[in-house]
């Protein structure tokens, strides 16, 4: 009983965080500033947000040979579909020493890389019927993570609500992935302490460590590299956004350190688990602070 | 505090509203609660066309159905030209006759609504013959088309009989001989002897001679005459015998093998060896029975209902239930996905999914969704290596579906095999979706995710029909559409409620733990 009331008051539900937060916070019509990435890119851009650089959109399948054209400017792409979600239907293209497009390490067809751009504005990774393309500048992972594990790009989620910070982690590829960070494919969460940037304990969707499954590398109590300009680059991305609850996806680029990815307006619920934190109390205390005129920090 | 426009006051608002309309319905009288029994409605049409070219007597004769505890019958209508038409009671029959003295062009068309129910019969199984003899009665003696007491119908019932003593076992012996005698589809009069020499005959035949082995042993039997119904039209009518046990008329039909049975669709016309319709010489005349099955109107009251819908604006009773049950299976369906947390293929789709099986039957409709989701897996495979655009995609899959029910239908018919007759365009296009959706999360999710979203797609959809199939929930529905403001009562209070669901308290606990 006493269990059942604990869970009750500490976790958030999705029906809660629907009615509670995400309705009250975030008006309708601001939903696609976060769902659809041109949307997103063009405020982080305006605001001077540090994220990838845009190289080009396409919203129709008429432009798509001249985009490619301008596109062999470039060493490597990531083209993304709009509104996609989840990270489905993103491809990551590097040139080879021929000057041909490459993709984990294979040559790609011309025509099924038409194909494959034709099928995003055809709304195929979208719930929308139709979609555009976003192609932006490739992301190379920091070399900080390295020791954990040394494949794929981890990335950080930080969920805000009233310009304040909630709860973080930080989500990384395992060998199970495939060098994809997201927990239902295999990657795992890592749980932060918000006031420290140290990491606490890993999740990887049915049990904690305090190591890497795969490396072995020790996670608790390690500092994480950034953190002060992770949490500053949320706070002005969540200053930007007229979302009052939402997730931000940073990723930390070999150069230019820390950038926005994504912004998320219906950020999931999971990070409770890997946090082993309910939502509720934070949310509720920084409702508190509010009213008590302690404004943004 | 509150507003009076807050939402738990509009919910309250909407039942308050529906309560009161239901009640003052109920108060308000035109109350006529039926006994709502498992029967089944048709309208029976006679349908004569008469000729004559002069003036002279004529007349046309023919049996009414009459009520009986497993028959109702109403006259709707009496439509001729015919000067004069009477209704008179022969026997125990009851006969309409049609008569005029002039030349005469006429089509009679006389309807009926009859409401049939299905009664069981039971033969005492420790009566001996002896129990069940009779003297002194028209149905031991012989018939002019029944002739028991012909030698050869005696000896065959007296070897049926051999050493029985048991009335139950002797019938069941005379029963199997009729009913294993070939079948024949010969419209013409058939006597009993006539149909022992044959070895071979239909329904008239068959129970005449059944009839007459019968009386050759004393044991009181005699032909009934009425119809088969079915969604038809035609000339045939049926003749079954009855046998006289315990002071009760026990149903034998030796042709379609029906002991001490009758089907629900038999309605009774006349009793005894008569002919269904008898007419003046030198008549041109043509006949034919017009069935049509009726939906039942279990309305409870007049006026808002409805079963009053239906019948004032010629939509049948089905399509409007399924209307009325719509938002009921999705206030599931949403109770399902909000407070269990079960995760489903979209709001509607179970919804309609449930009511595709309610057209199908449950397992043909299982079966047929297994059969659309493989189809679908194998076309997929390759479509995804070819790399077809998704919205192609799904016109070929649909059409490959559609190709394969027609192939199902068309041998189904071919080979007499009648299940794939509910597989009709809905239920079809409704599985078709749904396959289409997993065959999505199999590609987003993998196949066991997509797995576990069928299935506990397919639990909500079986709970939707179990409800929305109920017999309490159909009526309640058709008598008090009213009840759909407490549906949106229900959903707005839902809308709002945000208690964890049940999935995340498994989800959650599991942490404390």
């Amino acid at each position: 009983m006493n269990s059942i009331r604990k869970i009750e008051e500490e976790f958030l539900g999705l029906n809660h965080r629907n009615v509670g937060y995400i309705f009250p916070s975030n008006e309708r019509k601001h939903y696609k500033l976060a769902d659809d990435k041109v949307e997103s890119k063009r405020i982080l851009e305006l605001n001077d947000i540090q994220c990838a650089r845009t190289y080009a959109v396409i919203s129709k399948i008429g432009n798509i040979p001249g985009v490619l054209e301008k596109m062999k400017a470039y060493k490597s792409l990531a083209i993304k579909p709009a509104n996609g979600s989840g990270g489905e239907g993103i491809k990551i293209l590097r040139k080879n020493q021929d000057d041909e497009w490459t993709e984990g390490g294979k040559v790609v067809d011309e025509d099924a890389l038409h194909l494959y751009l034709a099928n995003i504005i055809m709304g195929v990774y979208s719930l929308t019927s139709t979609d555009k393309i976003l192609i932006e500048e490739c992301i190379n992972p920091h070399n900080c993570f390295h020791d954990i594990f040394p494949k794929g790009v981890a990335d950080f989620r930080v969920i805000l609500y009233k310009e304040e910070i909630a709860l973080a982690m930080l989500r990384m590829p395992t060998k199970k992935s495939d060098g994809k960070a997201n927990l239902h494919q295999g990657g795992i969460g890592i749980g932060v302490d918000i006031n420290t940037g140290k990491m606490t304990m890993a999740y990887d969707g049915e049990k904690y460590t305090d190591h890497h499954p795969d490396t072995g590398a020790k996670i608790n109590g390690v500092q994480l590299p950034f953190w002060e300009e992770i949490l500053a680059l949320s706070l002005k991305t969540a200053k930007h956004f007229p979302l009052k609850y939402l997730g931000v996806d940073i990723v930390i680029d070999k150069l230019q350190g820390p950038l926005v990815m994504e912004v998320n307006v219906r950020p999931g619920l999971g990070i409770q688990m890997v946090n082993k934190q309910g939502l509720r109390p934070i949310l509720e205390k920084i409702d508190e602070k509010i009213k008590e005129g302690g404004g943004v920090n | 505090m509150k507003k009076l426009t807050s939402l738990p006051n509009i919910a309250a608002l909407l039942s308050l509203i529906a309560v009161i309309l239901i009640t003052v319905k109920v108060y308000r009288g035109n109350f006529h609660l039926t006994e709502y029994e498992d029967g089944v409605e048709y309208a029976l049409t006679y349908d004569f066309d008469l000729q004559q070219g002069e003036d002279k007597k004529y007349f046309v004769k023919t049996y009414l159905p009459q009520n009986s505890n497993r028959q109702e019958i109403k006259l709707t209508s009496n439509k001729h030209e015919t000067e004069k038409f009477e209704e008179y009671v022969l026997g125990i029959n009851k006969v309409g006759e049609w008569s005029g003295e002039k030349a005469t062009k006429d089509n009679i068309q006389c309807s009926f609504h009859v409401t049939l129910f299905q009664k069981r019969f039971e033969v005492n199984e420790s009566l001996k013959l002896n129990d069940i003899t009779a003297k002194n009665t028209p149905y031991v003696e012989p018939g002019v088309f029944i002739e028991s007491e012909d030698p050869e119908i005696k000896t065959l019932a007296a070897r049926l009989k051999g050493k029985r003593t048991n009335a139950n076992d002797i019938l069941t012996a005379l029963f199997n001989y009729v009913y294993e005698m070939p079948k024949q589809s010969l419209k013409e009069l058939m006597t009993a002897k006539e149909a022992l020499e044959i070895n071979a005959a239909s329904c008239n035949g068959k129970s005449r001679l059944f009839v007459a082995l019968c009386r050759s042993l004393d044991i009181p039997a005699r032909v009934v005459g009425g119809l088969i119904l079915n969604e038809e039209r035609k000339k045939t009518s049926h003749l079954w015998a009855e046998v006289l046990i315990n002071g009760k008329w026990i149903p034998f039909d030796a042709l379609n093998g029906y002991y001490a049975f009758i089907p629900i669709n038999y309605l009774e016309i006349y009793k005894g060896d008569e002919f269904l319709v008898m007419r003046s010489a030198d008549l041109a005349f043509d006949y034919n029975y017009a069935i049509t099955k009726v939906q039942r109107n279990a309305s409870f009251f007049e006026g808002f209902n409805l079963y009053y819908i239906s019948e004032k604006l010629g939509i049948g009773v089905n399509v409007l239930s399924l209307l009325i049950l719509l938002p009921f299976g999705a206030l599931i369906v949403a109770i399902f996905r909000n407070v269990v947390g079960l995760k489903t293929f979209g709001v509607f789709l179970p919804v309609l999914m449930a009511i595709s099986f309610i057209s199908t039957g449950v397992g043909t409709g299982i079966i047929a969704f297994v059969g659309v989701l493989l189809i679908i897996s194998i076309l997929h495979y390759p479509l995804q290596k070819w790399g077809v655009l998704h919205v192609p995609k799904l016109v070929v899959m649909l059409s490959g579906i559609v190709l394969l029910m027609i192939v199902l239908m068309y041998s189904g018919l071919e080979l007499g095999i009648s299940a794939v007759d509910g597989l009709t365009f809905f239920p079809i296009v409704i599985l078709t979706f749904a396959a289409e959706k997993y065959a999505r999360i199999v590609v987003e999710e993998g196949f066991g995710n997509a797995t576990k979203v069928l299935a506990q797609t397919l639990v909500v959809t079986l709970i939707c029909l179990l409800i929305i199939s109920s017999d309490a929930i159909f009526l309640i529905t058709m008598n008090f559409p009213e009840v759909l403001l407490i549906v949106g009562a229900l959903s707005l209070m839902l809308g709002k409620w945000i208690g964890l669901r049940i999935s995340e308290y498994r989800r959650f606990g599991w942490i404390l733990s």
